[in-house]
């Protein structure tokens, strides 16, 4: 698995770098699947995902050149990064006084429990994640999935720690209700 | 476990994969089409190369240039007062058969401060005053000698535009409309000077040799940059925290399963400071022989570079800060003879940055993923004190160049903004300039 991992990517990186005619069809073939799943937990319409991911192909495309290969899952891991830089611009622009909007939200009076993911699908949670309200879901995302501190995501939505602290905090309890919602719908079936 | 779900929910999401928009791949040969936009096949690391030398060329050009051009006026200038002294002489002689005592009385007169025993120089003298007459067309020009230094620089962003040539035959290319490639974020090119500390000017305004007797007010332009370059790493905090989109770990982060992959294990920054350059003008009020007073106003650019990075990501960032302040400070002349000068000034001055930009480029394993700019501000006042030694030379009259080395001390603001005066708040600097002295 691992040795064809690097196989893979290599394999596809050298075509590029050949100007071979299949390269694009071959990453695309590759990896589309798991890119859309990553754009999909950020952008919440299927026609922006579409015009988020057409843009990350384009730059994953024309950029691959610079590239540098660096073992198992580094370009797979590059292309994750155009994605959700491509998600976040894309939200940035499109909701740029969002953030700001969803301090004065009110969070949920919930206690402070951890979600139970027992029966949830990975489709499921995505989905769950997806409709996270604007703003907080750039932050569980950035925090939870793709491992970002609060300070980096702070500098990078440009609000401030506390806001996205609070803000994770808001997105945790909204998805918990929603799993337990999910789980007792599910248990009644 | 604390956070567990956290766990077992990147273990879900791992590979999740969900259906691609329909013609996705249709859509985006289309668009790269449509925007001429082609696959790089291969890095351009030797068209990038040749780019560099062509502008460090032109950069090297400029500055022969405006040498050149400096010189030649100062050339051009006494020539032509050494023409006009001829024709002059050849007038005091038709009036007045005594060559020497003519041309002494218009050596006095044309530089009245001029010692009793510089009066046996007689030509020097004569070309001084007519000199005087034509001096204002060196305001203009300004040396930038000794530490001054010009240089280009780029960031390490490897998408230099494909050329046509790697693209014919391609058949990759053939999928999309064929095209110059242009993706292409081209090198930045700044020009980076040395520089620092505007007072040079009002230092050397200290002690104009022959002219400050009579107590004539004096300016000119300078500029200078601060000697040698600083570089190392920023050391903590947020650097350049209103341009940076990341900023260090907080210790809460947490790692995924494959961090390398992720690249999210701990950024490094390291800040390589270009050396300030400073331009200004000055005026200088005679209070004594050998004490001025001088107040200038100046021009500062403050470029840097940061790059944050770990085993996978990096961040790059090139900062431009514009600073205008003024400055007052005192001079006092040590030693003077001739047309040289030497002398000590000491002052303090205040800047304001008016306008910064950053520019941030975002890669992960060497692939740019993205740029940004953003305006940087900071709201607090530079204050400074510095002091320097200066030596003068009195060019022509009225006009002296000047080398001044010194330092100056810049004090905290409490601005969080990451600059060259926070880090490094001691910076040694090296001023040359022109000074030219008002009044007759």
């Amino acid at each position: 698995m691992y040795s064809e991992q690097i196989d893979k990517e290599q394999r596809i990186i050298r075509l590029f770098h050949q100007g071979n005619a299949s390269a694009m069809d071959l990453l695309y073939a590759e990896y589309a699947s798991y890119l859309t799943g990553v754009g999909f937990r950020y952008i919440s319409d299927d026609d922006d995902l579409k015009d988020v991911l057409q843009e990350s192909f384009i730059k994953i495309f024309t950029r691959i050149s610079s590239f540098t290969y660096r073992g198992k899952g580094s370009l797979k891991a590059w292309m994750t990064r155009i994605v959700i830089n491509e998600s976040l611009q894309f939200l940035r622009h499109q909701q740029s006084s969002q953030i700001v909007r969803m301090d004065s939200y009110d969070l949920p009076d919930l206690p402070e429990e951890e979600p139970e993911l027992t029966g949830v699908s990975a489709e499921v949670l995505s989905e769950m994640i997806r409709r996270l309200p604007p703003g907080c879901r750039e932050v569980f995302n950035l925090y939870a999935i793709e491992g970002k501190s609060h300070i980096e995501i702070s500098q990078l939505l440009n609000i401030k720690p506390d806001t996205s602290a609070s803000q994770f905090h808001r997105a945790r309890v909204i998805l918990t209700r929603m799993i337990r919602k999910y789980q007792l719908n599910k248990a009644r079936e | 476990m604390k956070d567990q779900w956290i766990r077992d929910m990147r273990r879900l999401l791992d590979d999740y994969e969900k259906d691609p928009p329909h013609d996705l791949l249709h859509d985006v040969k289309q668009v790269m089409g449509e925007r001429n936009l082609m696959p790089e096949s291969k890095p351009k690391r030797k068209a990038r190369m040749v780019y560099l030398w062509i502008a460090r060329s032109v950069a090297v050009a400029a500055v022969v240039l405006i040498v050149g051009l400096l010189f030649h006026n100062i050339y051009v200038t006494r020539e032509g007062t050494e023409q006009q002294m001829a024709q002059k002489s050849v007038s005091s002689q038709s009036q007045n058969r005594n060559n020497y005592s003519t041309l002494k009385k218009v050596c006095q007169e044309s530089t009245p401060d001029l010692d009793q025993s510089m009066a046996g120089k007689v030509v020097a003298s004569v070309r001084a005053k007519f000199n005087a007459s034509s001096s204002s067309g060196l305001l203009a020009k300004v040396s930038e000698l000794g530490q001054g230094k010009t240089s280009i620089s780029s960031d390490s962003s490897a998408n230099v535009s494909s050329g046509a040539s790697d693209s014919q035959g391609n058949p990759l290319y053939s999928q999309i409309s064929p095209s110059s490639g242009q993706n292409g974020q081209g090198p930045d090119h700044s020009q980076k000077n040395n520089g620092n500390v505007f007072r040079k000017y009002s230092n050397t305004q200290s002690f104009p040799v022959r002219h400050r007797r009579n107590r004539h007010i004096s300016f000119g332009p300078f500029c200078s940059g601060a000697m040698g370059e600083d570089a190392g790493p920023a050391g903590q905090g947020l650097v350049m925290a209103d341009a940076a989109p990341y900023g260090p770990s907080d210790g809460e982060k947490y790692y995924l399963a494959n961090s390398l992959m992720y690249g999210i294990d701990k950024l490094q920054t390291k800040t390589h400071y270009d050396q300030p350059v400073k331009l200004g003008i000055s005026l200088g009020y005679p209070v004594t022989n050998k004490l001025s007073l001088h107040a200038g106003f100046v021009y500062s650019l403050l470029s840097s570079d940061e790059t944050r990075s770990n085993s996978t990501e990096e961040y790059k960032t090139h900062q431009k800060l514009h600073y205008v302040g003024v400055q007052l400070s005192a001079s006092h002349s040590l030693w003077r003879k001739d047309h040289f000068d030497v002398y000590v000034t000491a002052g303090g001055g205040v800047d304001k940055m008016v306008s910064g930009k950053a520019k941030t480029k975002y890669y992960v394993n060497d692939g740019l993923i993205s740029t940004t700019k953003d305006d940087v501000k900071m709201h607090q006042l530079q204050w400074s004190v510095n002091g320097t030694a200066g030596v003068e030379y009195n060019l022509v009259p009225h006009i002296n160049l000047y080398v001044e080395p010194g330092v100056a001390y810049y004090f905290r603001n409490g601005s969080p903004l990451q600059t060259i005066y926070k880090d490094k708040p001691f910076i040694f600097h090296l001023s040359v300039g022109l000074r030219f002295n008002i009044g007759k």
